[in-house]
């Protein structure tokens, strides 16, 4: 047991060092420590909850949600409220890393739209460790004038310029991506091919296996985050991804000068739902000051101007009346009601089948 | 008297001591930490694998971890394209690295320090952004490609990021410093007399070169070659950056383990096995290398 202290330790230690050094502070101390994606708050967020309250917040950013869970799996973070994925804190839910949450200190809860809860109540073992922070389809974001070279009356409401190899390869030269996820892109291969989209049984898996060796020759490659600055870039035009990283692209295209015209689908076939929440280790040492910033980042005033700086949609139905219409009204950021009609959830399997999964998605990735 | 010996011993004792305590502490221990994660299962726990000691105090070891690197032939494949990845960067190194080691350390002394620090000096800018800048340079619409169809030589984009040639490129551009900087020291040191003096004797230029400064300057060599190799060996960052959808080198393997799977028994095995193919080599070529020497005398 001493052993293992020690190496948990000393795995926190080397991953402090990595990230530039935990927060080490006494409990009742005037400060809360956050952890959250890159570029996922408004500007002013942060100075306001500090303005209001007096509580100093030590903002710590990540850009991967695999780094998150290592972190919390080594354990003591110093964190007190983390921003993180459902489905992988789903995984991470059962070993107890996080607090359950006590509703009546959060006042602001009534502001949730209780349809769009009732969706996420589809990932069972978080229900009662998370607030909903935003959330989203995933489909594919599309470089107009591109696609319209090569494919000029395509309806490109499908995800078959994802995965039929005829027209992925018609598309090669201009460059395909796809998300680098397991759990994503088999989903969306089975949903795509009418199969049930969570299936993790041997057939599934196969058959999956066989039709990602089949476009695999056209795609250039898989990530979560090129899509940023790769679909400015012109480097490819068609990328797999999550809703509302098209509109990061455009601004950041925007930023950069350069004229584009992005559009972003949801594949009628099925789209994977997405959600982010905000989660409290139970290691916690700010406890009543993680629930204070989480109940502020409930008021609909803040909501929503989070949701006009980041492009994502949210489940604060007091927060949309002061949202701007253009985001509101873009089906690629709120979804529209036949985008919700497509929406699925893949639960993170049982360790063994997850396994299977990914040794599946490997081997047609690598083509061996 | 003899308490001043006993005193000049104890010094040495602790002068010899100091080496052997750093690898302890920051090789040894952290072996022997992975080691042991590498014979656990995966469990869902917080830290992810099961106790080296279960309840009763019993040893718990798993060697399953070991069977399935050898099972499944995904890793004897990106052990094979790491190396071969690793060792193309290290030739390339060396082919280019050992003519600018040779120029700086025969140019004029004041010059010299000016060139050495030519070398140095993309050190001083982080490497992870001297990556991201060969990704603006090599892509479809990067400098290169954009340069190519000005001058007309290709009408649409070649495709050079995102392929295995751009890892290479990436590897090569990013150690070559290693592999000048101990070459510089070694052909630096070299008593050129030597040189004159085969050449008195009738040698032409490339006689001289082999038989003289090559066998002197080799010491340098394998070193430049070790500190190329073993890192671009495990990589990660630029065939992530660089590379295309294949590009499955070990570095990557590694971390999809540990991050994406969350098995840190297995991400330990990897690392382990890794260890054992580059420590083992190394150690065999050095011995070789000793015995050599002590014939050669």
């Amino acid at each position: 047991m001493r052993i293992t202290i020690t190496i948990a330790g000393l795995v926190a230690l080397l991953l402090a060092a990595c990230s530039g050094g935990d927060r080490a502070a006494g409990a009742d101390s005037k400060i809360v420590n956050v952890y959250n994606w890159a570029d996922y708050l408004a500007p002013d967020t942060i100075a306001r909850f500090e303005a209001e309250y007096g509580i100093k917040v030590n903002y710590d950013l990540y850009d991967s949600s695999e780094v998150v869970d290592v972190k919390l799996l080594a354990g003591n973070t110093g964190y007190d409220v983390v921003f993180h994925s459902y489905s992988y804190a789903s995984k991470l839910a059962p070993v107890g890393l996080f607090e359950v949450l006590d509703r009546s200190r959060l006042s602001n809860l009534g502001n949730l739209d209780p349809k769009i809860m009732e969706l996420f109540d589809s990932f069972e073992a978080v229900r009662d460790l998370a607030v909903p922070y935003h959330w989203g389809s995933t489909g594919y974001a599309w470089n107009y004038d591109m696609i319209r070279e090569r494919l000029p009356d395509h309806a490109m409401d499908s995800a078959d310029v994802l995965f039929d190899p005829e027209i992925v390869a018609k598309l090669a030269d201009c460059g395909v991506s796809l998300l680098d996820g397991a759990s994503d892109v088999i989903s969306h291969i089975l949903a795509y091919h009418g199969r049930d989209p969570a299936a993790v049984d041997e057939e599934s898996l196969q058959f999956a296996e066989q039709r990602l060796r089949e476009i695999k020759p056209y795609i250039r490659y898989f990530s979560n985050e090129k899509v940023l600055s790769d679909m400015p870039n012109k480097e490819v035009c068609v990328a797999m991804s999550w809703s509302g990283d098209y509109a990061q692209a455009a601004a950041r295209a925007v930023e950069a000068g350069i004229e584009i015209d992005l559009r972003y689908t949801a594949p009628k076939e099925g789209t994977r739902l997405w959600v982010d929440g905000m989660f409290m280790p139970s290691d916690a040492r700010n406890k009543d000051n993680a629930y204070l910033f989480m109940d502020f980042m409930l008021r609909a005033d803040i909501a929503a101007d989070i949701a006009n700086v980041v492009n994502y949609a949210n489940a604060n139905r007091a927060s949309w009346q002061f949202i701007e219409p253009q985001v509101l009204e873009d089906p690629a950021v709120f979804p529209d009601p036949k985008t919700m009609d497509s929406l699925f959830v893949v639960y993170p399997a049982d360790p063994i089948p997850e396994r299977a999964r990914t040794r599946a998605y490997a081997r047609a990735k690598s083509g061996i | 008297m003899a308490s001043l010996i006993k005193k000049d011993t104890l010094w040495r004792h602790i002068t010899v001591l100091v080496p052997y305590l750093w690898l302890l502490v920051f090789f040894l221990l952290p072996f022997g930490i992975i080691l042991k994660i590498s014979l656990a299962e995966p469990v869902l726990a917080q830290p992810p694998f099961s106790p080296t000691f279960d309840e009763t105090g019993a040893l718990s070891v798993n060697t399953d971890n070991f069977a399935f690197l050898f099972r499944d032939k995904l890793y004897a494949l990106t052990y094979l394209k790491s190396v071969l990845m690793a060792a193309a960067a290290t030739i390339c190194c060396l082919l280019l690295g050992f003519p600018i080691a040779y120029g700086i350390a025969r140019s004029d002394p004041r010059t010299r320090s000016l060139l050495l620090l030519l070398i140095v000096l993309p050190f001083w800018i982080s490497f992870l952004l001297r990556v991201y800048a060969w990704m603006g340079l090599l892509g479809n619409y990067g400098v290169i490609n954009n340069f190519l169809m000005w001058l007309g030589i290709t009408a649409q984009p070649i495709q050079i990021l995102y392929t295995d040639f751009a890892i290479f490129l990436g590897l090569a551009y990013s150690y070559l410093p290693f592999m000048i900087l101990p070459l510089y020291a070694t052909l630096e040191r070299m008593d050129l007399d030597l040189v004159d003096a085969a050449m008195d004797l009738g040698a032409s230029r490339t006689t001289a070169f082999w038989d003289i400064t090559w066998p002197l300057a080799r010491a340098g060599v394998i070193a430049g070659c070790m500190l190329v190799f073993i890192p671009a060996m495990g990589e990660y960052v630029i065939p992530y950056l660089l590379g295309g959808p294949d590009a499955l080198l070990i570095g990557r393997v590694l971390f999809d383990e540990f991050y994406v799977n969350r098995d840190w028994p297995l991400a330990s095995a990897v690392a382990i096995m890794l260890l054992v193919l580059l420590v083992v080599p190394i150690v065999v070529l050095q011995r070789n290398q000793a015995r050599d020497e002590e014939q050669a005398i």
